[in-house]
């Protein structure tokens, strides 16, 4: 071969090369790269609570309490289990850890898990937990029962995510404690410091939630609240954690007005009475806020009857979710149909749909009308905003209602569209149930 | 204690929404308007991102890098309905940068490069997984903005403009580099005997058909 046909051979093999690299790599986002979005949304979360200004953090206060904590942990005895990954090692004090990653508390105390890059995490006494994935800076820990407290290092680049039932925690850097009852279907988490964001049933968006904040989830009731009720203290020495001496901020009680946002049902009169203060806010501000019953009171002064019949499309939905938030169901609902009435076609009355759905589902006579609406959203909106959702509750209800042959094809249709989705793990227990069977 | 706050997720922006529409979105800070650019932007950004580095590489960091950029910058794009070209740009320059890391990491260990870590994520037979490893080993050996023009134009196949304004450089600055970086990966391939025989081998089977 000659210098010239050699040329042309490469020229040949390097065009070829191309198109080996072009089908190499693919279009399709690896499932760590979609869980990239979340990572995304928190460090923009991040970003803008830093330009609204930032809060000064006491570090001369951090060290000396860094100092204490690391003295204690040097004085104290414990059981060292190291779990070496090939990323990055943890280990495990007053606990056990399998060989894959699953954590018991041995002790009555409870259990510290402390990862190479400074990030720790408490474990009460029964909580089973599982550090899942281990990644270059974080991991991926998944609460099946129990309470942990977590304190989690700022570094670029790192991702930590907590998968607490249905529900997934993006944190970046900060304390927080979580909590996850699988028997009620039931997630607390109280952040201390920094913020970060959760996803699963009503909060597919994501939801940030940040320092003194206490979110309550309650998957079965459709029901998320927030307030600013405290954690309580965990038995395990929580001086062990770099940071974990509270700041007065943190452990005072939540002020009345706080808990009564959180609280509607608690907060109502007071709430409604605040009215001179509030009146000048728009609705929007108002939900943005907490301050549902404001709404609500304003709803009810200018007359309930005229609104739903005649109130601009945005400022009925805030109605819808104002008395959603507020457990006002029977005003809620009212307000829904009339998105679905008066708006008919829209998007919005698609949603409405799915939410109705959800209400119906809090009275345990009208979980068939809950299925109803379901189904009428996903037929509407197969592609919607809550469309996983609604075929994850559709699937639960028909589990319920018409035993697991029943839901069999749902959860399979389920897994084949949301393998991920928070509903997920529900489906694939009633197929391997049905499958032993 | 701070008042406890909920923090509602407002109504989206439709999916079929402009770049210009977005960017507005995202600058009026629209909850949604960040995880509408994602959605619209990761496969097109990890896809230059793994073409340009090799198909198995976690590109995952570099993603979010060059999100970030695109979040804090977009107040400053004076036409924001050139919303994707700036994203390829970014994701341009982030490559770049990459690259420089990587040739500093190795010129302190004093190494050449040798291996492409890790394996490919397509379904490719074990011949093609070792010749797109050679390949990016050449690749590797290409200078930085030869490589990024090579890959955006031939790979990614951009129009000659694109890579012109992705590498915010003339037309005739990107063809002369898209000339030097060819040459230089022939001359390269020319020189892997091996790899130049197994392509050969399967242009005779037929395989590029």
């Amino acid at each position: 071969m000659n210098s010239w046909e050699k040329r042309a051979a490469a020229d040949q093999a390097v065009t070829r090369l191309v198109r080996i690299a072009q089908e190499a790599s693919i279009d399709d986002l690896s499932s760590s790269e979609e869980d990239g979005l979340l990572r995304f949304e928190a460090a923009v979360a991040e970003q803008r609570v830093r330009r609204r200004g930032p809060s000064k953090k006491t570090w001369g206060l951090r060290a000396a309490a860094f100092a204490a904590a690391a003295a204690m942990a040097a004085a104290s005895v414990v059981f060292f289990t190291s779990h070496r990954s090939s990323v990055q090692a943890f280990e495990v004090a007053n606990g056990s850890v399998s060989s894959g990653g699953y954590i018991r508390p041995t002790a009555p105390e409870g259990a510290r898990v402390r990862f190479a890059g400074g990030t720790e995490v408490l474990l009460e006494s029964g909580a089973r937990t599982r550090v899942a994935e281990v990644y270059a800076h974080g991991a991926r820990i998944l609460l099946e029962e129990g309470k942990a407290r977590l304190h989690v290092k700022p570094l670029v680049g790192a991702k930590w995510l907590v998968d607490a039932g249905p529900y997934t925690i993006l944190v970046t850097g900060t304390v927080f404690d979580v909590a996850w009852t699988g028997a009620e279907e039931s997630l607390d988490l109280w952040l201390r410091e920094g913020s970060v964001v959760l996803t699963g049933p009503l909060t597919t968006q994501g939801f940030v939630v940040r320092a003194g904040q206490h979110l309550v989830a309650r998957v079965r009731e459709n029901l998320l609240l927030l307030d600013g009720q405290p954690s309580e203290d965990f038995r395990i020495r929580s001086s062990d954690i770099v940071g974990d001496a509270p700041t007065p901020e943190l452990i005072a009680p939540a002020p009345a007005g706080a808990a009564k946002v959180a609280r509607p049902t608690e907060g109502r009169t007071a709430s409604a009475g605040a009215g001179d203060d509030t009146r000048a806010h728009s609705w929007a501000k108002r939900l943005a806020t907490g301050d549902f019953d404001g709404i609500l009171a304003d709803a009810d002064r200018r007359g309930l009857e005229g609104l739903l019949s005649k109130a601009p499309r945005a400022e009925l939905g805030m109605l819808a979710d104002a008395a959603r938030y507020a457990r006002r169901f029977d005003v809620a609902r009212r307000a829904l149909l009339a998105e679905r009435e008066r708006f008919a076609g829209s998007a919005q009355a698609s949603e409405a749909a799915f939410f109705l759905g959800g209400l119906a589902e809090s009275d345990a006579s009208s979980v068939p009308s809950a299925l109803e609406w379901y189904e009428r959203y996903l037929a509407e909106s197969p592609q919607g905003t809550y469309a996983s959702q609604a075929l994850g509750r559709k699937l639960m209800i028909v589990h319920r209602l018409r035993g697991r042959e029943a839901a069999k094809p749902l959860a399979l249709a389920y897994l084949n569209q949301y393998p991920k989705g928070p509903y997920a793990r529900y489906a694939k227990n009633l197929l391997e149930t049905n499958a032993i069977k | 204690m701070r008042e406890a706050r909920l923090f509602l997720v407002q109504g989206g922006i439709p999916q079929e929404v402009d770049d210009a529409t977005l960017v507005h979105k995202l600058i009026d800070q629209h909850p949604h308007a960040a995880r509408l650019i994602w959605q619209r932007f990761a496969p097109m950004v990890h896809r230059i991102l793994r073409r340009s580095l090799g198909p198995d590489e976690d590109v995952e960091d570099l993603a979010q890098e060059v999100f970030m950029c695109v979040f804090q910058k977009a107040s400053t794009l004076r036409e924001p309905q050139a919303l994707k070209a700036f994203v390829i740009t970014v994701t341009a320059f982030t490559v770049r940068g990459e690259l420089r890391r990587r040739w500093s990491r190795r010129w302190l260990r004093r190494q050449r490069p040798e291996t492409v870590p890790g394996q490919l994520v397509s379904n490719q037979d074990i011949e093609s997984r070792e010749a797109l490893r050679r390949f990016y080993l050449i690749l590797d050996r290409v200078g930085i903005q030869d490589r990024t023009a090579f890959v955006l134009r031939f790979i990614e196949g951009m129009p000659l403009e694109e890579v012109a304004v992705a590498l915010d450089v003339s037309v005739a600055t990107a063809k002369r580099r898209l000339s030097r970086a060819w040459d230089r990966v022939v001359l390269l391939a020319e020189r892997d005997t091996a790899l130049v025989d197994y392509i050969s081998s399967l242009q005779r089977d037929g395989a590029c058909a």
